[in-house]
Formats: structure tokens, C-alpha cells, sequence
């Protein structure tokens, strides 16, 4: 099992304005599993093309244990990357598919037969190996495409948005095997995606990436409660924000002094807190708004309420939600533990 | 459009294109043919006799012509392929330019081409040679190649390349057990037609063989030139066979059904 280590990767594309790595730096610890969260165009796929050695950075090193990896071609490098895609090679069936790697490497024709049929079963694709690509399933061509990287034990596993192209029922199931076999075989794995669930769900730390850097790397809960700064914030879909100042575990601003959890940064800067984490009712950090809008949304409604010039979004359940009237005041409790500041906004 | 008019359509088209060729083939049997017999009198296989007796040029000129077809197939296979692959796969300043490049010796009459090319390859000792005229059938043949593999590579994923190399594969095994096998059907209908080209090749090899290299067209020419019917007609019925036999095996891919252009993704 391989650690991997990015340091200060730089990386622009010929012809963009903007680079496609701007000083990338990433550690992934020896059997963790890292997921990299992202919007689409913020770099992720090319960083994990650049770990996979198909495409150089101009600047900065990629190390596996420690020793950098930049002069050795993608067919020697200790990573396999499997793409969005699953890229089945469409002239050769399912078996000859999941050997292909090991067909490259000249091993023996039973040692091929037997590590195929092994991962097979790994992927539950016992039975299926003379199908071609195109007999397929989406999520069954997912499977094959992780089981043909599989097979050949890298140290280092690359997956490029495993399950963007299933069906939700299918994610979850593929999500739970991704996880499983992650877990049994201990291989070090860079999970790309662009959906916060997904990266929550997979990754043992989440490191989200944001205009070709890494803006914050922590477990999952960390990003979404404790954003480091306003953009992680908007990203996991951050919608109040509260200028004022942070002092002796408080915050002072337009709605009043706030409690504020332990160790909240300290200075100038803005307070928020998730839409679903306002509740109704009195208590600590409660405050009067009035409400503006309300807008259904399935299974929760978002609630706009005012007050003193300043605008604050919550979601609610039904339940919660039923005694927001337009135009009425209420009462909304803030809980301490969900604020956050963000300082220096 | 109902079945029966399809096929009588199918038959009518059939007819137009085989009739022109029909008094050949009855010139190649016939003994004494004249107006205003419909059929010939007599019948014989002399004149195909004549065409295999040892005095005969007609042997050779089909070696000469298969040999000379097939290396410059093979040659505008090994240069039309990579031209394809880029034309298909990447954009580039300058792209329009060089498509219309390479398309104008399709365009350009053979003759004209011929005549420049002859004063260079003069200097280059390369004119009445058989490697002379391999070269020389490069201008015809080459752009067909090039058309069709850029049209093959235009639905060709090269992330396969990727995954592979990651998976493994060194360049030249992503070459043998990736790309290859992924526009085989491509480069089997490029080279067809880069054959059929070479062999029905008549200007050119005339002008840079300069006669020493003595091809099945140029033959079929002297002897159509000489009266000789029969003689004639034996030629264009051998200048046929490879057409027939390659439109035989092709067909299904030329009319669309098939995969071969552009049905690799």
C-alpha cells in the first residue's frame, strides 16, 4: 500500500485563463481512502490524471512513499486510475477485460484465469465473464472496470466519479461495494466526486477542492459544520451570513450577542450556521424574525425570514414549518454548537 | 417505397452497371464477332489460352500489378493511418489547409501530377522502376486512406489509450491491443480501396514506368488500341476480378450497415 503525497502542484492548460492546479498540496495516509470534493472544472480529474502520470504539471511533485514519481510513465507508476467512464475495451469480453492488465504484465495463463475469476467474485460478476461490454449493465461495466484495476493489486486506486453514471438505487449499492472492498483490501484510494453525500459516504476524510487548490481537508462533518472559509461554506450550501465580531465566546451583530461553541476563531468576521440546523422555539441564541417567504421543497421547506435589514434561510420539516405565515413574526432558536465564524469575510 | 419497386430499382441499377461490360466478356470467348450478330457465331477460349501461353505478357503484367498494388496500399497504410489518426483526433492551427492538401491530388489531373513528379524522380534514378511507380500511386491513393482513417479516428475514444497505459500497457501495447483492433474494420476498408486505386492506375504508371513497367491498365490500353478484342476483352475481365471480389467482402460495410467507418465508439 502506497502513501501519497502532492506537493505545491501547479498546472495550467494550454489556452486557459485560469490554471488548472493553482499549488495543490495532499497527503493521503497509507490504507485511508480520501474522497476529492469539487465542483465540475475545479481541477480534481487533472490532478488525479497527473497522480496517474498521463499528463506532467508544470510545476510541484507527486511522491509515492515518499519518493517522487514524476519521471516514470502512467504503465509504471504504483497507481491505477479507473475512469468516469469505466472505459471497457469493447473488442474483448469481460474476462479478457479485467486480465487485460495482467496480459500487459506477461504473467502466467493460469495465475491470469484465476486472480480474473477471483476478482469476479469480488465484484460479485461470478458467470458473467464471457459477456462483451455492450451485454452490460451501467453499473455492471462499473463493476468490471473496478474489478480489472483491482486485480492487479496496485498500491494506489484512482477513481474518477465511480458513480455518476448509475442510477440512484445502483450508487448506493455500488457505493457500499466500493466501501467494502476498500476496506478489505487496504488499498489507498483518491476517490474523485462532485456530489457532498457521495464524498461524505466514501471518504474516511473529505478534502474539498475549490478553483484548483485545496481549500479544507477534514472528516466530513468538519467541512460541513466548521467551514474554514466562505466559499467551503457556499459549496456545501451555506446560506446565512452574519457580519459582526467574535469575543470572549460570543458574537456580536445585528440579531444580538450569540453564544458561540468552544473554540470559535476570535476578530472581525462573519457568523453562519446550515439552513436545517434553525430550529423553532426559545432558549439560548433565540431571536425574533419576521417571515418573508416560504418555498416547498419536498421534504423540507425553506423558510426566509428578516430581521434589522438582515436575511436568514432555514429548512424545516413539515411539522416545524407549518406555523410560518408570510408577513408573521417568529421565533427562532440559533443552537450554539451550529454556529460557526468565518473570520476576516 | 414497397419491396417489389426497391427490387426492380436494385435489378435496373444492376443491369446499367454490368451491361457496358457484358460485349467484354463475350469478346474474351468469341471467334469471328460481327455486325449484325447479336451473339458471337463461334465460341472458344482461345484468346484465354493465348492470354496464359508462355509468350504471353499478361502473366507478369497481373504479377507486377497485385505486387505493385499491394505495397502501395501497405505504404499509404503506414502514412495515411498516423495523417488520420491526427486529422481525426486533434484540432490544430491550420487544419482546413492541410485536409485541402491533401485532397487536391484527387482533384488535380493525374497527367499533371505525373509530368512534375517525373523530372523529380529522374534525378532520384526512381523512374521506369517498380518502386518508382509503388511511389508515384502514393499521390492517387494516399488521400482515400487518410479520409477514411480520419473519419475512423473522429469516433475513436483515445481515453482507451489512457485507461490502458494506466492499467499497464506500454505504448506499443496499447498500439497492438487497443487502437488496432478498436479501426481494424477501418484499415481493412482504407486499404481496399487504396488497392483498387493502384490497380486501375493507368497515367501514372505510363508516365513514371515509362513503359519498362508493364501494368494490367497499360496493357488493356495497347491492346484495345490494336484492335485486339478478344485480347482486350480477357484483360478487363481479369482488371475486374479484384473489384468484384473486394465489392463482395466490403459491400456490407460500404452501404452503412455495417461498422467499419465510423463505428468504433
Amino acid at each position: 500500500m502506497t502513501r501519497l503525497t502532492l506537493n505545491d502542484l501547479h498546472l495550467r492548460h494550454p489556452g486557459a485563463e485560469r490554471p488548472a492546479l493553482d499549488a495543490l498540496s495532499l497527503e493521503v495516509g497509507n490504507g485511508e481512502m480520501l474522497a476529492l470534493l469539487g465542483p465540475s472544472g475545479c481541477g480534481k480529474t487533472t490532478a488525479l490524471r497527473v497522480i496517474a502520470g498521463l499528463i506532467a504539471p508544470d510545476a510541484g511533485e507527486v511522491r509515492f512513499d515518499g519518493l517522487s514519481v514524476l519521471h516514470l510513465p502512467p504503465e509504471r507508476r504504483e497507481a491505477v486510475l479507473v475512469f468516469q467512464s469505466g472505459q471497457l475495451f469493447a473488442h474483448m469480453d469481460v474476462t479478457a477485460n479485467v486480465g487485460f492488465g495482467l496480459r500487459m504484465q506477461r504473467r502466467p495463463k493460469r495465475e491470469i484465469a484465476m486472480r480474473v475469476a477471483e476478482a469476479l467474485e469480488q465484484v460479485q460478476l461470478e458467470g458473467l465473464g464471457h459477456r462483451c461490454p455492450h451485454e452490460l449493465s451501467g453499473g455492471q461495466r462499473q463493476r468490471v472496470a473496478l474489478a480489472r484495476a483491482l486485480v492487479l493489486k496496485p498500491g494506489l486506486l484512482l477513481l474518477d466519479e465511480p458513480l455518476s453514471s448509475l442510477d440512484a438505487h445502483l450508487r448506493t449499492e455500488m457505493r457500499a461495494l466500493i466501501r467494502r472492498l476498500q476496506r478489505e483490501t487496504g488499498i489507498t484510494t483518491l476517490v474523485v466526486t462532485h456530489d457532498q453525500e457521495e464524498a461524505a459516504v466514501l471518504g474516511d476524510r473529505v478534502a474539498l477542492m475549490l478553483g484548483g487548490r485545496i481549500h479544507q481537508i477534514g472528516a466530513g462533518a468538519t467541512l460541513w459544520n466548521r467551514p474554514a472559509d466562505l466559499e467551503v461554506a457556499r459549496f456545501f450550501g451555506g446560506c446565512n451570513f452574519i457580519p459582526g465580531r467574535s469575543s470572549g465566546g460570543a458574537f456580536d451583530c445585528a440579531l444580538g450577542r450569540l453564544a458561540l461553541p468552544h473554540a470559535a476563531p476570535a476578530g472581525e468576521g462573519c457568523l453562519t450556521l446550515r439552513p436545517e440546523a434553525i430550529e423553532t422555539g426559545e432558549g439560548e441564541n433565540a431571536v425574533t424574525l419576521r417571515v418573508i417567504e416560504t418555498r416547498f421543497e419536498g421534504l423540507l421547506t425553506r423558510i426566509t425570514a428578516e430581521v434589522a435589514g438582515l436575511r436568514l434561510e432555514a429548512l424545516m420539516r413539515a411539522g416545524a414549518a407549518r406555523g410560518a405565515m408570510p408577513g408573521q413574526d417568529i421565533r427562532w432558536r440559533l443552537p450554539r454548537e451550529a454556529l460557526w465564524v468565518l473570520p476576516g469575510v | 417505397m414497397s419491396p417489389r419497386l426497391r427490387m426492380l430499382l436494385g435489378l435496373a441499377l444492376i443491369v446499367a452497371l454490368v451491361a457496358p461490360l457484358l460485349p467484354l466478356a463475350l469478346w474474351s470467348v468469341a471467334r469471328g464477332w460481327f455486325f449484325p450478330q447479336i451473339l458471337p457465331a463461334n465460341w472458344t477460349i482461345e484468346p484465354w489460352m493465348q492470354a496464359f501461353a508462355p509468350r504471353s505478357e499478361i502473366p507478369g503484367a497481373l504479377a507486377t500489378t497485385t505486387l505493385i498494388a499491394l505495397a502501395a496500399a501497405a505504404l499509404a497504410l503506414g502514412l495515411g493511418i498516423p495523417a488520420g489518426r491526427a486529422l481525426g483526433l486533434y484540432r490544430f492551427r491550420g487544419k482546413a489547409l492541410v485536409e485541402l492538401a491533401l485532397l487536391a491530388p484527387v482533384i488535380v489531373p493525374g497527367i499533371a501530377v505525373g509530368l512534375g513528379i517525373h523530372g523529380v524522380f529522374l534525378r532520384l534514378g526512381l523512374t521506369n522502376s517498380v518502386p518508382g511507380v509503388v511511389l508515384v500511386h502514393l499521390v492517387p491513393t494516399l488521400p482515400y486512406v487518410i479520409f477514411v482513417m480520419s473519419g475512423v479516428f473522429a469516433n475513436y475514444d483515445a481515453e482507451a489509450e489512457a485507461q490502458a497505459r494506466s492499467l499497464g500497457a506500454k505504448p506499443l501495447q496499447v498500439l497492438w491491443h487497443v487502437m488496432l483492433p478498436a479501426i481494424a474494420p477501418g484499415i481493412v476498408v482504407a486499404g481496399l480501396f487504396a488497392f483498387l486505386v493502384s490497380w486501375s492506375q493507368y497515367i501514372l504508371t505510363l508516365t513514371i514506368g515509362g513503359g519498362r513497367v508493364v501494368t494490367l491498365p497499360l496493357l488493356l490500353y495497347a491492346q484495345a488500341g490494336a484492335g485486339r478484342n478478344d485480347q482486350a476483352g480477357v484483360l478487363a475481365m481479369l482488371s475486374l476480378g479484384p473489384g468484384l471480389v473486394i465489392l463482395a467482402l466490403v459491400a456490407r460495410q460500404l452501404t452503412g450497415r455495417g461498422m467499419a467507418i465510423g463505428g468504433t465508439r
